[in-house]
């Protein structure tokens, strides 16, 4: 008796796996891939929170002589008045943890995952 | 079916997203998040109040009401009805507790003096100090069409309460623009409106007033609208001679509060009272927190050395501590 190569049972099976398939995508990818933002930091006071999906260059009066720039989930010290230049040195940074630091002028550049919905008081 | 999964996953998901802003304004990060109604105006507009709540409060600004009342003391000043309006308000609560003199409206001079403010905070000498408390009294201050500060008495400063009162107003704009749900965050000042969009109470963490910026002390979920605001030693401070001084000044004796509490949290619809009684009742220390647990429009929660939380009986139900931090058992 000859099976044949692609049988109505066969067709059952390969549409479960692909809805199987399909559903972990979906859930996979509405969970993952929060997105990111720098932390803006003079001393110990968060003076802004950039969101890197958002391009774009940061002034403020508390960062002397400095500008950050932030483009496609990414975020660089693009210029500083500081003497070592360090900060600017470190270049583009990405990932949550990574940082620039500029330690002449106190300032800190971390980027984090987004907290979506937390707030604190205090 | 699997059509049907994936489009409730796309549509379910992404359609309740907020829309965010991220502000420094008053000296603070502001943060908005708005859910529903017309957001985008919505969050415009309440950048646009506390923007113009700034230019008209702060008195690091010659402009503002505050600053040319205090450049022109002596004489009367008019003023925009906002700032006729906080300085009113500020004057029924202390008329409403006489009993809590933490506050004042005319402690500018005192922290002038301590420097808090500038880049150079430091320890002023007895007399100085002893000479700035003189001026103190917000009863030399007249309130009605004009501003009227004597000469003689402290330059104004609204720092203790103006957060409280833009995060109030912020609500009813909200609520102007068919908002239902929002939450803003102005420099730990946090109002609340209505609830999550999934039906949930929304979770505000409170701070753990001797730990880093992000550890918690407990968790609020709040149901009603509300501005939770807090204040504590730990927010602004300067070392001098291995001591720390905090920028919570108490006029009665010209020195930093030596309160017997870290932290003190107030709740309340009226987002001015809540950070004035925050301050107040920080001065205060825990003997003035436990009297004032009983409030019919605010409620407070208090956090001391020992980890030990007072609260209002009416927050019991809505707050969860951290680990490391208990309710006290009793409360008068």
């Amino acid at each position: 008796m000859n099976r044949p190569f692609f049988a109505k049972r066969d067709l059952f099976w390969a549409a479960l796996v692909f809805a199987a398939v399909t559903v972990v995508f979906c859930l996979l990818t509405r969970q993952g891939g929060s997105p990111s933002v720098a932390e803006v930091r003079v001393g110990d006071r968060v003076v802004a929170e950039l969101r890197l999906t958002e391009a774009g260059v940061f002034t403020d009066p508390a960062l002397p002589d400095m500008v950050i720039e932030t483009e496609k989930g990414r975020v660089r010290v693009r210029s500083s008045g500081c003497p070592d230049q360090v900060c600017v040195h470190t270049g583009w940074i990405s990932r949550p943890g990574e940082a620039a630091v500029c330690l002449p002028n106190r300032v800190s550049v971390t980027v984090r995952a987004e907290d979506q919905d937390r707030w604190i008081a205090g | 079916m699997l059509a049907g999964f994936i489009l409730w996953d796309l549509f379910a998901h992404r359609k309740a997203e907020p829309y965010r802003t991220s502000d420094y304004l008053m000296d603070a990060y502001v943060t908005q998040t708005v859910y529903d109604g017309d957001a985008k105006a919505a969050a415009d507009a309440v950048r646009e109040l506390i923007h113009t709540e700034e230019a008209q409060f702060s008195r690091y600004l010659d402009t503002s009401d505050i600053g040319r009342i205090n450049a022109s003391a002596g004489e009367p000043i008019a003023v925009s009805p906002e700032t006729a309006s906080l300085l009113s308000e500020c004057r029924a609560f202390s008329a409403r507790f006489p009993e809590l003199n933490g506050f004042a409206l005319t402690i500018g001079s005192l922290v002038d003096l301590w420097g808090f403010g500038t880049d150079a905070p430091h320890l002023p000498n007895e007399d100085e100090i002893a000479a700035a408390v003189g001026r103190i009294g917000d009863d030399a201050l007249t309130v009605s069409d004009q501003i009227s500060l004597p000469l003689s008495a402290g330059r104004l400063d609204l720092g203790g309460v103006a957060k409280g009162y833009a995060a109030g107003h912020a609500l009813s704009v909200y609520r102007e623009f068919g908002v239902t749900s929002a939450v803003l965050s102005l420099g730990g000042n946090i109002a609340v409106l209505g609830q999550h969009p999934n039906g949930a109470p929304f979770e505000i963490g409170l701070r753990d007033p001797s730990g880093a910026e992000q550890e918690l002390a407990g968790q609020f979920r709040i149901t009603a609208d509300c501005v939770i605001a807090t204040t504590g030693g730990y927010e602004r401070y300067f070392e001098e001679n291995g001591v720390r001084y905090h920028h919570v000044l108490d006029p009665k004796t010209g020195y930093p509060a030596d309160s017997d509490l870290l932290s003190v949290t107030v709740v309340s619809q009226n987002g001015g009272l809540a950070d004035y009684l925050s301050t107040a009742l920080f001065v205060g220390g825990k003997q003035a927190v436990l009297s004032h647990l009983d409030g019919e429009d605010y409620a407070v929660l208090a956090i001391d050395a020992d980890q030990t939380i007072y609260l209002s009986d009416c927050l019991r139900d809505c707050f969860t501590p951290e680990k490391g931090f208990a309710l006290a058992e009793v409360t008068p």
